[in-house]
């Protein structure tokens, strides 16, 4: 009994208990928007095993036009849509709410966190030194508290960190326990936390890696004034799974 | 036990309540005199003989009560009585003097003892401990009041006029008589008699039946009076019993949630603030608690310890203060003498008394927006509202408590901004790019649960939008005008020669509104394109038709 209780206040120190709660076999079964959220396309969804998994810290990356704004705004529809909440920290401020609500984003429930990081390459120069300062620097450590910050909080379906166009300079002088951090932080809550950059940076700190592949846009319409932007032509390549009893699947290209 | 105050002056009557209040905490005010409730009373105010008895206990608060009104430069008759109605009757009479002024007349009465008698047995125990206080022994009120005039009962107006009002009410439809059937009258509108209307009315009834004093209404069969006068002549006999109509009911003052401390020496860092703070707050909380409200907004201020020569500076926003920040502006305001005030004011979503949520938000609000100097005496005031009661649904997902909410959004304000951080909201208009930041309150969403979200048919694309938009140099080909095409972008992170192209699409709006002077128009006129780059970036830029610049809105992802 008393080796029980040990091993059991060693897990909880080292927040491993909750880690086995949300082990899906151990979960008494349900339906699957207990588990993920889902993106609102199918070849992702099938990609992702039918989303993004709650508890867990994923990352979406791609270059830009790949559509990850479009699996982002896809994913907020969901999850805000099923009455739950969202957070987007959007550190480069790029979220546009029109387009998003038009898809199905229930804005009330949306909590939007609009950073000040600048995608442009600049330095500002500190007076009387030569190093300088990397403007960027100190907005994009806001970001991160705020996002830290929301999953602290707790409460949230969905919590996004949008790093797109951030440089990847910038973020990679970022400590790499940050992830880790923010990876335990949602561990064995309800919320699904989800990275977006340009390329993949938080290496999977625990949850699914999705990466956009550069693919053609995909148009409606021959002439200039009848054609039509019909959305990116989504091209997902899972880069790792670590969620807990899960195995990789394969990815797939070219969604129609 | 009711002790009546009854001022001679109406001025004094604010004093006069104060005086109760210190004798008693259930006082009443109103227009027949201040009445406490002297319960209890009797013990600690014996008579000089020493004799603690009920009786000498009341006279002693009588004349205690005199004693305290005279140093307060007061001129009031006291009454003390087993009920209210015969207190202030006895106390009217006796400060209007027209019955015989009736301190002097009943002090005259208990000696001539002959006057008490055949009917008002008893009226030899009215005790005038002085000449400004009556005492009548508990079952001698309606030989007390026996002598006084009909007239009298207009001083206890405000007393009967609600019953005098439900027996007007409760009182039957007339009939009348047309061509041999009776028809009963249609309810008229209700005619709002005041209760001095209505008792000099029926007092000049009265009157005219011969009758002339309370005495001789109380003699009256009350089956008799009830059918000529209705039940208002009951409730006018009840009264010249002496018999209260309803019971007394206190006057309580509205509770205060504010709370302040000085310091003795001021402080200069939020550090040490926030256990000021935490202590004042965790004083609401109780005082909130006790009340059953929660704190709907909050108001902070602080008192600024400047330089003597400095002017008066108020950094709140003071002219159209109301509410929690008036209260605390003018609690602070007498000691502000040449220092300045800050103020701030939180508003809640929701109703909350927690003290360390509160703290937080107050402190919070601080850092963000912190005051210039020390502060040297800290004023929190709230307004409330009453507790929350949410009742959620059974198959709705839970949400988080609008307490941790609250905090979220106050802590990623102090990180990000405050403008910067809440809920986006469509705005009524087709400019691009166009929305409005809203806070965020999910418990204040009024869609019903099985709301479907209405998509859009043909959703507009996802845009990367730029904020402000990219400045851009964009070369065209083909004959002008509308069919010039893009074939190159150069913009800042984004150049390449044009793929793809579609559109133009026009836009123009807000041309009504002209051109502010010296500043940007309202309005917009441009042409959008829809551009795929070699190098595989998707984008829209547009040109302004009146300027013929282009820019880069966004890259669509």
């Amino acid at each position: 009994m008393l080796a029980r209780t040990t091993l059991e206040s060693l897990l909880k120190d080292r927040k491993l208990d909750r880690t086995l709660a949300v082990f899906p076999a151990l979960r008494p079964a349900g339906p699957i928007e207990d588990l993920v959220i889902r993106t609102g396309h199918s070849r992702a969804d099938q990609a992702l095993e039918g989303g993004w998994p709650r508890g867990h810290f994923s990352e979406l990356s791609g270059p830009p036009s790949a559509g990850r704004t479009s699996l982002l705004v896809g994913t907020l529809a969901a999850a805000t849509g099923g009455g739950e909440l969202a957070a987007l920290v959007d550190a480069a401020d790029r979220f546009d709410p029109v387009p998003a609500a038009a898809r199905g984003v229930v804005l009330e429930r949306l909590l939007w966190v609009r950073g000040h990081v600048s995608d442009r390459q600049r330095v500002v120069p500190v007076p009387g030194g030569s190093a300088g300062h990397r403007g960027g620097d100190r907005a994009l450590t806001q970001a991160i508290r705020a996002f830290d910050l929301i999953l602290r909080a707790g409460g949230f379906a969905l919590a996004v960190l949008d790093l797109s166009g951030v440089p990847a300079r910038t973020i990679k002088r970022l400590p790499f326990t940050t992830w880790l951090r923010l990876g335990r932080s949602v561990e064995g809550s309800r919320t699904a936390a989800l990275l977006l950059a340009d390329t993949p940076t938080a290496r999977s700190a625990g949850g699914v890696s999705l990466e956009l592949q550069a693919a053609p846009a995909r148009w409606r319409g021959q002439s200039d004034q009848a054609r039509v932007f019909d959305g990116p032509s989504l091209a997902p390549r899972l880069r790792s799974f670590k969620r807990a009893g899960a195995t990789p699947a394969s990815g797939a290209a070219g969604e129609p | 036990m009711i002790a009546v105050i009854y001022p001679l002056r109406a001025a004094d009557r604010d004093e006069a309540a104060r005086l109760a209040e210190d004798f008693s905490p259930r006082i009443e005010c109103g227009a027949s005199g201040v009445a406490l409730d002297a319960s209890g009373l009797s013990r600690l105010f014996g008579s000089a003989g020493g004799s603690r008895t009920a009786m000498s206990g009341a006279e002693g608060l009588a004349r205690e009560l005199a004693r305290q009104a005279a140093a307060r430069g007061l001129d009031v008759r006291v009454c003390v009585a087993a009920t209210r109605t015969a207190a202030a009757l006895i106390a009217a009479s006796a400060a209007c003097g027209g019955t015989t002024s009736s301190a002097t007349a009943l002090k005259d009465r208990s000696r001539d003892r002959s006057l008490a008698r055949p009917h008002l047995d008893g009226a030899e125990d009215v005790v005038p401990p002085c000449a400004a206080c009556i005492v009548i022994p508990p079952g001698r009120e309606a030989a007390a009041l026996a002598p006084l005039p009909l007239t009298a009962l207009a001083a206890i107006a405000d007393l009967l006029g609600p019953a005098l009002a439900k027996a007007s009410a409760g009182a039957p439809a007339r009939r009348t008589k047309g061509q041999g059937r009776n028809y009963r009258l249609a309810p008229g509108p209700p005619i709002t008699k005041s209760p001095d209307h209505q008792i000099a009315k029926s007092v000049d009834r009265l009157e005219r039946w011969g009758l002339k004093t309370l005495a001789d209404l109380a003699r009256l069969p009350a089956s008799e009076l009830s059918a000529r006068l209705g039940d208002a002549g009951l409730v006018l006999q009840r009264a010249a019993t002496g018999q209260d109509e309803r019971p007394l009911v206190p006057a309580t003052a509205p509770p205060s949630f504010l709370q302040s401390m000085r310091l003795e020496w001021p402080v200069d860092d939020l550090q040490p603030l926030a256990f000021i703070v935490s202590g004042l707050c965790e004083s609401l909380e109780q005082a909130l608690a006790a009340a059953d409200r929660g704190a709907i907004s909050v108001t902070t201020m602080l008192r600024l310890v400047t330089n003597p020569g400095d002017d008066l500076t108020w950094r709140g926003s003071l002219p159209s203060a109301t509410g929690g920040e008036a209260r605390a502006y003018h609690a602070m305001s007498s000691r502000l003498r040449n220092k300045a005030a800050y103020a701030r004011t939180l508003a809640l979503p929701a109703p909350m008394r927690d003290a360390r949520v509160l703290r937080t938000l107050v402190m919070l609000d601080l850092e963000s927006h912190p005051p210039g100097a020390a502060v040297d005496e800290v004023v929190i005031d709230v307004d409330v509202a009453p507790g929350r009661i949410l009742q959620t649904g059974l198959f709705e997902p839970a949400l988080p408590a609008p307490e941790t909410l609250s905090t979220l959004v106050a802590r990623l304000g102090a990180v990000a901004g405050d403008p910067r951080v809440g809920a986006p909201a469509l705005l009524d208009t087709h400019r691009p790019g166009a929305f409005a930041m809203q806070s965020f309150a999910p418990h204040q969403i009024t869609r019903s649960p099985n709301h479907q979200i209405t998509k859009s048919m043909f959703p507009p694309a996802v845009l990367r939008r730029f904020r402000p938009p990219r400045a851009a140099r964009v070369r065209t080909a083909g004959p002008g005008g509308v069919a010039a095409r893009p074939v190159r972008v150069d913009a800042e992170d984004i150049r390449g020669d044009v793929v793809i192209a579609a559109g133009p699409w026009r836009s123009a709006g807000g041309w009504w509104t002209g051109r502010a002077a010296g500043g940007e128009s309202d309005g917009w006129d441009r042409d959008e394109w829809d551009v795929a780059l070699d190098t595989g970036v998707t984008c829209r830029v547009a040109q302004d038709r009146a300027t013929g610049k282009w820019v880069v809105d966004g890259v669509l992802d």
